[in-house]
This record gives C-alpha cells, sequence and structure tokens, in this order.
C-alpha cells in the first residue's frame, strides 16, 4: 500500500469513528457488489478536483442507525446519509492533505448508482472495510 | 430552555443529528425550524422569530456564506446570531466567517464539548 494510501485510510478510519461510531480496517482489492453508489464532491480553490466514494447501501443503513437510531430507512435516507458522509469526508481529507490555510469551495455532493465494471479502480482508491461493509475513497485532482 | 433555532443543511441527517446533539447537551428548543438551504431560511425568517441559526456552508441554492452576507446586510437581521456546523475548517474560511459576525464554528463531525462552548457563549 502507498504511504499516501496508509495516510488516507488513518484519516478515513478516524472521520468514520468520530462521525458515526463505525470502526474500519483497510482492505485491498475487496470484491464489490455489481452495482455501488458512487458519491462525487467537486471542490475547487488551491487545486481543483473531486472526492469520490463507492460503497453498498449497507454503509448507509448503518450510518443511519449509529446515528439516529433507525432500522429501517428508505432509499432517499440512505442516498441523504452517504451524500453527507461525502461532505464530511472532502471538507476533512482537503484540509489534512493540502493547505489548512487557504479555502476550498466545496460543492453539494452528487449521487449515482453505478455498475462497477464502469468504474476505474486503479491505485488512487483506498477501501476499507466498514463493519462487513466495503468503502472506497479517492481524491481525483485536475492537473493544470 | 424555551429557545427558537433554525437548523440550515441540505442534509435531513445532517439536521437530525444536530437535534440530537443539541439534545444530548441538555439544549431542547421551544421551536425547531428547519431548512434545506439558505434561500428556504431566509423565507422561514422573513415570517419567525429566532433565537440562533445553526448553519451549513455547503448547500445548493444558497450557501452559507451568501446566506451570512445577506442577514448581515439586513436591518432586520443583521444581529441574528450564527453558529456554523460545516464540514470545512480551513483558517481562510473560519477568518471569513469571524468577519462575517458569526458567533461560534463547529467543525463536522460534531464535538459535543465544541457545540456546548459555542451554545454557552450565545445563550449564557
Amino acid at each position: 500500500m502507498k504511504s499516501l494510501n496508509i495516510k488516507l485510510s488513518q484519516q478515513l478510519a478516524d472521520i468514520l469513528s468520530k462521525f458515526a461510531f463505525i470502526i474500519s480496517d483497510p482492505v485491498e482489492a475487496p470484491e464489490l457488489p455489481p452495482t455501488v453508489n458512487l458519491i462525487i464532491v467537486p471542490y475547487s480553490g488551491p487545486k481543483t478536483g473531486e472526492v469520490k466514494i463507492i460503497c453498498d447501501n449497507n454503509l448507509g443503513n448503518l450510518l443511519l442507525f449509529n446515528l439516529i437510531d433507525l432500522d429501517t430507512a428508505s432509499d432517499t435516507e440512505v442516498i441523504d446519509a452517504l451524500r453527507e458522509l461525502g461532505n464530511v469526508f472532502a471538507g476533512n481529507l482537503l484540509t489534512f492533505f493540502y493547505d489548512k490555510q487557504q479555502a476550498f469551495d466545496l460543492k453539494p455532493p452528487i449521487w449515482l448508482a453505478i455498475k462497477t465494471d464502469n468504474l476505474n479502480l486503479n491505485d488512487d482508491w483506498v477501501f476499507l472495510n466498514c463493519e462487513g461493509s466495503i468503502l472506497g475513497v479517492s481524491i481525483h485532482e485536475q492537473q493544470n | 430552555m424555551g429557545y427558537r433555532i433554525l437548523i440550515v443543511d441540505d442534509s435531513s441527517l445532517a439536521r437530525k443529528v444536530l437535534i440530537r446533539a443539541l439534545e444530548s447537551i441538555g439544549v431542547r428548543p421551544e421551536c425547531i425550524f428547519q431548512a434545506e438551504n439558505g434561500v428556504q431560511a431566509l423565507e422561514i425568517l422573513e415570517k419567525n422569530w429566532v433565537d440562533c441559526v445553526f448553519l451549513d456552508i455547503n448547500m445548493p441554492e444558497m450557501n452559507g456564506i451568501e446566506f451570512c452576507k445577506k442577514i448581515r446586510a439586513s436591518q432586520e437581521l443583521k444581529d441574528l446570531k450564527v453558529v456554523v456546523v460545516s464540514t470545512e475548517g480551513s483558517e481562510e474560511r473560519i477568518q471569513q466567517l469571524k468577519n462575517l459576525g458569526i458567533s461560534g464554528f463547529v467543525r463536522k463531525p460534531i464535538s459535543l464539548e465544541v457545540l456546548r462552548e459555542s451554545i454557552n457563549k450565545i445563550f449564557d
């Protein structure tokens, strides 16, 4: 695992634990379901790019259960929870990895259901096993 | 405590989490208004008095920065207490928000201690 990815994994695990009391461990090349949720958070400022996360619905359900005791969530509630997770990740990761002084402008998270085969899961992606759910995260910086 | 508060966040989950966090530190407002963005928040404030606004930054339609600028330019709303609850935490952003007269800043994920400090500054 690249040293940057190790740092990213540690930071993600810390955020997940503080945000929703979720315990997570890094995993490499996990098996993903055929379709996953893709959350994209575009950012601009000192750098421009996107924070992307992929996961299954179970992670959304886990967030909702841990945070507001919701046992049975609708699709809308799961998507809302995953979008908020994307927002929390993006804001925290950008100040962790880039400049803590300069402000980034985040756009509201975009949600898509996407076939796993259509994703380019290269080495930039970091995966965590979150109490049985797989979460993938990557930061795609636009090259000028 | 008989406070009237407005929570502005595009995430329904984030609003619920904040309400729970407030309850857990003993803040049980008399009335909680909720809005998904700055536009909705301004509509609520046209018709209702609130003691404090809890405001996210990253929202569609009108974000938290634009909302702060609008209320500071308004004769009726310019003194409204605002606590920003946001995932963004750069020094530049916090300074920008201070210049816009916010009363507190709580970074997501919410720390109850930081939330309590912000509330105490406003309501004590």
